[in-house]
């Protein structure tokens, strides 16, 4: 097991996001986080990249307490653009390179130019389709155990969402796991290993992809439609 | 940690050059004044210069502030908390890179000065006649027993007060961010929470070491006493900060 979560709960003044969530991430396979905006799928990935603090429960990264041991084991993507103002390209990849020993500086090159990005770009200056390949670049470099992706085909044209995809599978290895949320169910249906349905901060479905789908005699794209509409 | 440092200068750089640019400038009317014998253009730009060293020694420490309460309530606060660093290296990097920005400066901007003042001597006779007053003003002064122990407790004081100003005002603001995260109001609770927390350090500190008027006789010890306390709570607001940024605070 490499994320556990037991009875997790997040609340905020008015609101509860993440409200007793019970989960096993297990090595080496792809999660879909799938549920609608707002049913606490980034605030689950972002307790479990240790940005927000869970009001009780329990999470660990292979065993121990969220903290400096997994943020360098564990590649986060938020779904917000995060770098900062003055950085450009180059800027961001030299940031990750002075942070995280696992970021591979000759395979950001190549992503960034896969992603028909320059150097010399201002981060800042990036149309959302740009800055959100920016993001998967920076984090896609890294050769981390785990990458949890928040909504990384948010504001990418449908051309290049056949590019993300692809390059989110080169880092499928035997010992990486990815966790990918997402509202575009029919886009991540062909890759994912596991499903886990999040609704109003709880899981409502937890499984092998495979097996809800003959178990249930549906595609993930209509048990989604089922439970959410 | 040097490189949490590095970043920390990195985002604040900009406002350096605009002080250099700015100091450059107040420079060049000073040395057109010395060149063309302008008195009131070289007053002119000494004024400048004073006002402008004050302002900015103020900016640095306000502008560390800033980066500090932004870093809690923007996303690129991801690019910061995503780092495998704990919270206490994080804010230990921004107080020793806003309490260095501040000594530079200061030593800068002294520089500055006592390099126009050493033009000025050299070039104007009635220079040297205030020069004679400053140097017996300083006579007087040794003559009242200043002590060498003095100056180096009053420098300690003021550097200490200036960075618990920081260590205060971050502690102040992750205080009020573990109860009001994102609301509006949120920079006016912290401001309240600051104010409180120094009336608390100066009733600390009479209670502590007494009243100024106890120690005439050696003043640098008051000073120290007051460096020390001053750096007691330094240690303080440094560790509770960083205690709620590691247990309480989401970004």
């Amino acid at each position: 097991m490499i994320l556990q979560c037991n009875d997790l709960v997040k609340k905020y003044l008015n609101k509860t996001a993440v409200n007793g969530i019970s989960l096993d991430i297990e090595k080496g396979r792809i999660y879909a986080l799938l549920g609608p905006n707002g049913s606490g799928k980034t605030t689950l990935m972002k307790i479990a990249a240790g940005l927000v603090k869970p009001s009780s429960g329990t999470i660990t990264y292979k065993g121990n307490p969220i903290g400096v041991e997994s943020k360098k084991r564990v590649a986060y993507m938020s779904t917000e653009p995060f770098f900062y103002n003055y950085m450009t390209v180059q800027d961001a990849g030299k940031y990750y390179q002075d942070f995280f020993e696992d970021f591979d500086a000759k395979r950001y090159e190549e992503l960034i130019d896969r992603m028909e990005l320059g150097m010399k770009d201002k981060a800042k200056t990036l149309s959302s389709g740009l800055a959100a390949k920016l993001k998967i670049a920076a984090t896609l470099a890294r050769k981390a155990e785990l990458y949890m992706l928040d909504e990384p085909l948010n504001g990418i044209d449908i051309i290049a969402r056949e590019k993300i995809i692809t390059t989110i599978l080169e880092v499928a290895r035997e010992d990486a796991t990815i966790l990918i949320s997402s509202h575009l169910v029919d886009e991540l249906e062909k890759i994912i290993d596991n499903a886990v349905f999040i609704k109003n901060g709880s899981v409502a479905l937890n499984g092998d992809a495979e097996d809800l789908r003959v178990g249930r005699g549906k595609s993930i794209v209509e048990i989604y439609k089922e439970i959410y509409a | 940690m040097l490189k949490l440092m590095k970043y920390e200068f990195r985002k604040q750089a900009f406002s350096k050059f605009i002080i250099l640019a700015l100091v450059g400038l107040i420079e060049l009317l000073f040395f057109f004044g010395v060149v063309a014998d302008r008195e009131n253009v070289i007053v002119t730009s000494m004024m400048f210069l004073f006002f402008f060293t004050f302002g900015a020694m103020f900016f640095l420490a306000f502008e560390s502030i800033l980066t500090f309460s932004n870093d809690l309530k923007q996303k690129c606060s991801y690019m910061l908390f995503l780092t495998p660093n704990t919270s206490y290296s994080i804010v230990g990097a921004k107080v020793l890179s806003a309490g260095i920005q501040i000594i530079l400066a200061g030593i800068a901007f002294f520089a500055v000065i006592a390099i126009d003042g050493a033009i000025l001597i050299a070039k104007y006779d009635a220079i040297e006649q205030v020069k004679k007053l400053l140097l017996e003003i300083v006579n007087d002064m040794f003559n009242m027993n200043i002590k060498f122990s003095d100056i180096v407790s009053v420098v300690a004081l003021m550097i200490t007060s200036w960075i618990s100003t920081i260590t205060i005002a971050f502690f102040s603001i992750t205080l009020s961010t573990t109860f009001l995260a994102d609301k509006k109001f949120k920079g006016f609770v912290s401001f309240i929470i600051f104010l409180g927390l120094n009336v608390i350090y100066n009733k600390i500190t009479s209670l502590a070491i007494g009243d100024v008027s106890e120690y005439l006789s050696g003043l640098d010890i008051y000073f120290m006493w007051q460096s020390i306390i001053t750096v007691c709570f330094i240690i303080v607001t440094y560790l509770g900060t960083a205690w709620m940024l590691e247990k309480k605070v989401s970004v």
